[in-house]
């Protein structure tokens, strides 16, 4: 795999700029810093060096370690530095010529238990989702490019020959929508709970996005309906991955969920069933697929009329005085009030039922704040069973957010 | 003390908020002839949980069901844990 074959500008990070050329004659370079079927690791959040180890050691290294900050593993293997000025050679890239074998793609998820979990992909199965006929964007990165979201950002821009602004993971997201008002950003992949936010900032007026994608978490119609809204001429997609089974694919008509005509046509080949109220994928090559090939999503699924909607995760579950609460539900509900910008829903411990909830909310701009937890569990309760309402709201500035721009839920 | 105000004011706000008629807050008010169902007093419970920082009823050992707000609160107070708890 050499660098694709784009011209002018390819990655921006910070006030850094990298045309395609930059990138080949680097990707070169790393790739001089080891030999064929070595083990390489590479921490960092620079994504020009991510996109430069991409194009210069699949084909050439064995495996590749992708180390996401925070993640500690112990790997023996050659660390990848971007190369210093002298060792950069000039625009001389074969493809890593010679080497015909298969670069195994290590990615870490830091798993619900805090152990690093690891996933081995093949530059094949990361690029999958990139659509290649796209026409050329500016795509900004709002995603760590060491793991999965960020990959497939970085991927689809380069592979489509787009300009990439990659503002660092530590600036304020503020100023990370400030970069992209800058570049002339018109294409952006993000998790709900980002794009709520992104719809708070003070700059968001000032985005031209053709493109948005939404990934990673459950994409209620609050969400879709405020981004359709905000940006009216943009294409709008919510992207289903289920990183068990490997399986994934995009709804395009702004309404959450996906048809149910999936269930009997399946969306690019993908067999999808409802058992037990459980999305299930015809996934035959995975570990936890039944006899029948259908492996489980753990994603509790409802089908209501036409649609498909998403309620919560199958291990997620709560319960609460005998009834079993999904949390998301509670949230998605508390998001469709007009004073609420954003919800989590998280479940305490309670010696006389079991379980109780408790709602930490993001109050929107112009929402009157007193007395708002009293209000928005009167809403609860007039729109869910008793077991759904919060013991407890408390009104936050933000929320809590995972390295892979979740809500943290804890 | 200050473990009974806490509880009083948090048992009056939630029966104002569930609309229920809020009774004389004694110490012989008998918990289950007030209008709060099981959810409710859990619903107290998790709140006080936040307000001091410990829930008695996770901690004990052997169950104890107060039948009085009086048992109620005297529950709070031997598990309280000292001056240390936060406000």
């Amino acid at each position: 795999m050499s660098v694709p074959s784009g011209h002018g500008d390819a990655i921006q990070v910070g006030n850094v700029r990298h045309t395609y050329d930059d990138l080949r004659s680097v990707s070169a370079s790393i790739r001089s810093q080891l030999s064929v079927g070595e083990t390489a690791l590479l921490r960092t959040d620079d994504a020009a060096l991510v996109a430069a180890a991409f194009f210069g050691l699949d084909g050439w290294a064995g495996a590749v370690h992708l180390l996401p900050a925070g993640i500690d593993v112990d790997i023996a293997g050659t660390r990848i530095t971007w190369p210093g000025q002298g060792q950069i050679q000039a625009g001389t890239d074969d493809g890593g010529a010679g080497s015909d074998s298969v670069t195994r793609w290590v990615l870490y998820t830091s798993g619900t238990t805090g152990v690093p979990k690891e996933i081995i992909h093949s530059f094949e199965s990361l690029s999958r989702t990139v659509s290649r006929g796209a026409n050329p964007s500016v795509w900004g990165l709002l995603y760590d490019p060491n793991r999965m979201a960020g990959i497939q950002v970085v991927l689809q821009s380069l592979l489509t020959g787009s300009r990439l602004v990659a503002p660092p993971t530590s600036d304020s997201l503020n100023d990370r929508v400030a970069a992209f008002v800058a570049g002339g950003v018109n294409a952006l992949s993000a998790t709900p709970t980002v794009w709520r936010r992104i719809l708070q900032s003070p700059d968001a007026a000032e985005l031209r996005l053709a493109q948005i994608t939404l990934g990673g978490e459950i994409a209620d119609q609050t969400v879709l309906d405020a981004l359709r809204h905000r940006f009216p001429d943009a294409r709008i997609v919510h992207v289903f991955a289920s990183t068990e089974t490997g399986a994934a694919f995009s709804v395009r008509d702004g309404r959450a969920g996906f048809p149910a005509s999936y269930l009997s046509d399946p969306p690019r080949g993908i067999d999808l069933d409802v058992r037990d109220g459980i999305l299930h994928v015809y996934s035959p090559g995975v570990s936890v697929a039944g006899a029948d090939g259908f492996a489980s999503t753990g994603d509790i699924v409802e089908v209501i009329d036409d649609r498909v909607l998403f309620r919560g995760r199958a291990s997620g579950v709560v319960n609460v005085g005998g009834a079993n609460v999904w949390p998301e539900e509670v949230e998605q509900l508390l998001r469709s009030h007009p004073a609420v910008a954003d919800a989590v829903v998280t479940a305490k411990p309670n010696a006389l039922v079991g379980n109780m909830l408790v709602a930490s909310v993001v109050a929107s701009p112009d929402a009157d704040r007193s007395g708002l937890g009293k209000v928005l569990r009167a809403f609860v309760r007039e729109h869910a069973p008793s077991t759904h309402v919060p013991a407890s709201v408390k009104v936050v500035e933000e929320l809590e957010l995972s390295g892979t721009g979740k809500a943290v839920r804890a | 003390m200050k473990t009974r105000v806490t509880i009083v004011a948090a048992l009056s706000a939630l029966f104002e908020e569930e609309d229920l008629p809020v009774p004389a807050l004694s110490d012989d008010l008998v918990l289950l002839e007030t209008d709060l169902d099981s959810l409710g007093y859990a619903v107290l419970v998790t709140r006080l949980d936040e307000e001091l920082g410990f829930d008695p009823f996770s901690m004990m050992e052997e169950p104890v069901y107060p039948v009085t707000l009086g048992e109620f609160v005297a529950v709070y107070e031997r598990f309280a844990p000292d001056d240390t708890a936060p406000t």
